[in-house]
């Protein structure tokens, strides 16, 4: 597995809005190589029937809830956990990109 | 020469009761964030379950559409940086769309077209954004509320066949009842995308329209985006992918964002939920909820022998079916339906009465189209009663004895009347014997006088003339 290239790092790193200095940048370029060698190990597992490949990974299936309702989180509890709020709305800084 | 090539994805919000992987509740709120769990708000920790309700009605739209539905399914996540989604990714299905090679079928000036469906998938809507001068104002109500996202084939080829699709899959819907299906509202959203190429030639760069308010705006948008791409290619310009914004104020499109590619959403599979399977019982119990589609209403009253125009009324005003369906087992469907698209609707429409509001029940409708049939009532009369029968019902014989309206149509009482008549106008005997028409048109104003205005014209001209020929 040939590992991340600088320029990879950075794309990752700008989908995130993440802002990386250049040791971060070869810190991380090491580590997800790394990281990704190491999946790279999974694939070469052989496996006999690929249908019994879990996407999900849990044996569990068709778990479902019935469409009954709960009531709504008070306002107060809602507050606690924005940094800000608006009148009855929760404000963030301003999202240019519409 | 240039052909255009339009595909259309639509997302539509869906009726549960509750959200698709939160037990909040779906409901428009005229309050910000009065309709969220922990789920909808993105928190830590939180587990999403899926709403069964919401594949059943995944279940039903692919039904409709002629598609094939994914007997094993997983959802996706797929991830993206913007504050309408706290946690960083939408649940979707990426790999596994619900249905797949579905069709809609549209017509145009009498040729069918099949406009093929791509896919159709769940997914959760993100929360409302509202950008203020320095901030950007949060709502969670729709955070969470679940969506189909149906995606056509490139197979649309001008604005009017995008509309006739798109009128189409919205009336579909309705049937099905799944959703409200009101573009105007935001619970059914349009995108369009359209490219231009030279014919046999590769298709060209294509252009995603976003933000169309209106069915009628789709047309627009699309001829507006063909104008527009016509003139760049004419020019040698290029046409850049991109995204643009359908402006109502303008009538034009302007340009969004570049469009990201596909890769950067980093589509995975969403580790919190299990598979589901659907098999065959599943696919089966929803499918005998179903009600009949109007594809199948039109062939149905086709074949009673109702008129096209009739019919198309009909079957476009989901409530006028609705109303038609319950009544029109019951009673003479040819009558029913010209009554029901003409005096029904158009005294409704003048006094803003709904299907709802309406006093006319299986019994008095059914008396009253008989008693029409039969000719014991006038046309004329019939637009007196009807009315009365729409706003205040109750039984139709005992209004028509209160009105005094019952038509003579009893040929012994008619034939009564006429020779009382014809001993009394002497001179018009001789006048007829001379071949004087209006003799006879004299005699039955006489008649319909005598008779108060309830004798059957028809009836009465018929044996008029028939008693005045053996004098």
């Amino acid at each position: 597995m040939q590992g991340l290239t600088r320029d990879e790092v950075e794309h990752v790193a700008d989908l995130a809005n993440l802002v990386l200095t250049e040791e971060e940048k070869q810190k991380f370029s090491r580590q997800l190589s790394d990281i990704l060698a190491d999946i790279d190990k999974i694939g070469a597992a052989q496996i006999e029937e690929e249908s019994k490949i879990l996407i999900a990974p849990t044996e569990n299936h068709d778990l479902y809830h019935d469409d009954e309702t709960v009531e709504s989180l008070k306002k107060e509890d809602i507050e606690k956990n924005a940094n800000k709020t608006s009148g009855d709305y929760i404000s963030v800084p301003k999202a240019l990109d519409d | 020469m240039l052909v255009p090539t339009i595909g259309i994805e639509i997302h539509v919000e869906l009726k549960s009761r509750a959200k698709v992987f939160s037990k909040g509740k779906n409901e428009f709120s005229t309050h910000p964030n009065t309709n969220v769990t922990v789920l909808d708000l993105g928190y830590p920790g939180t587990l999403p379950q899926l709403n069964k309700e919401v594949v059943n009605m995944g279940i039903a739209a692919s039904l409709a559409f002629h598609a094939t539905i994914t007997r094993e399914m997983h959802f996706d996540r797929k991830n993206y940086f913007y504050p309408d989604l706290p946690k960083g990714y939408q649940i979707t299905q990426q790999k596994t769309p619900i249905g797949r090679n579905g069709y809609i079928e549209i017509e145009k000036n009498g040729i069918k077209k099949q406009i093929r469906i791509e896919r159709l998938h769940i997914e959760e809507d993100t929360c409302k954004s509202v950008h203020t001068g320095h901030a950007t104002l949060l709502n969670f109500n729709r955070a969470g509320v679940p969506l189909i996202e149906i995606v056509s084939e490139p197979d649309i080829e001008s604005a009017e066949e995008a509309i006739l699709y798109v009128e189409k899959l919205r009336e579909i819907l309705l049937y099905l009842g799944i959703s409200d299906v009101k573009i105007e509202e935001g619970s059914m959203r349009c995108d369009v995308n359209v490219s231009l190429h030279e014919e046999g030639q590769p298709l060209g760069t294509k252009v995603e329209i976003k933000n169309i308010g209106s069915i009628s705006n789709v047309g627009v948008a699309i001829n507006y985006e063909i104008k527009r791409q016509t003139e760049l290619l004419e020019n040698q310009q290029k046409v850049i992918e991109e995204t643009r914004r359908f402006d109502d104020k303008t009538m034009t499109t302007i340009a969004m964002r570049t469009k990201e590619t596909g890769n950067d959403y980093r589509y995975f599979p969403e580790p919190d939920l299990p598979y589901i399977h659907v098999d065959d019982d599943w696919m089966k119990e929803v499918e005998s909820k179903m009600p009949i589609m109007p594809e199948v209403l039109r062939k149905i009253y086709q074949d009673l022998g109702v008129n096209e125009k009739n019919i198309s009324a009909i079957v476009s005003n989901k409530k006028m079916c609705d109303f038609f369906e319950t009544m029109r087992k019951n009673m003479n469907p040819v009558i029913l339906s010209n009554l029901l698209t003409g005096d029904i609707i158009s005294f409704m429409n003048k006094n803003a009465l709904e299907f709802k509001d309406i006093k006319l029940d299986e019994t008095n409708l059914k008396s009253f189209i008989e008693a029409y049939e039969k000719n014991e009532i006038s046309s004329k009369q019939g637009k007196e009663i009807l009315p009365i029968l729409i706003t205040e019902g109750g039984d139709y014989e005992a209004l028509v004895k209160k009105l005094g309206m019952k038509q003579i149509s009893d040929t012994s009482s008619l034939l009564e009347l006429i020779s009382q008549v014809i001993d009394e106008n002497p001179e018009s005997i001789s006048d007829f014997k001379a071949g004087k028409d209006r003799a006879v048109k004299y005699l039955m104003g006489q008649i319909m006088k005598a008779s108060k205005g309830q004798a059957n014209p028809a009836l009465v001209n018929k044996l008029l003339i028939e008693v005045l020929e053996k004098l």
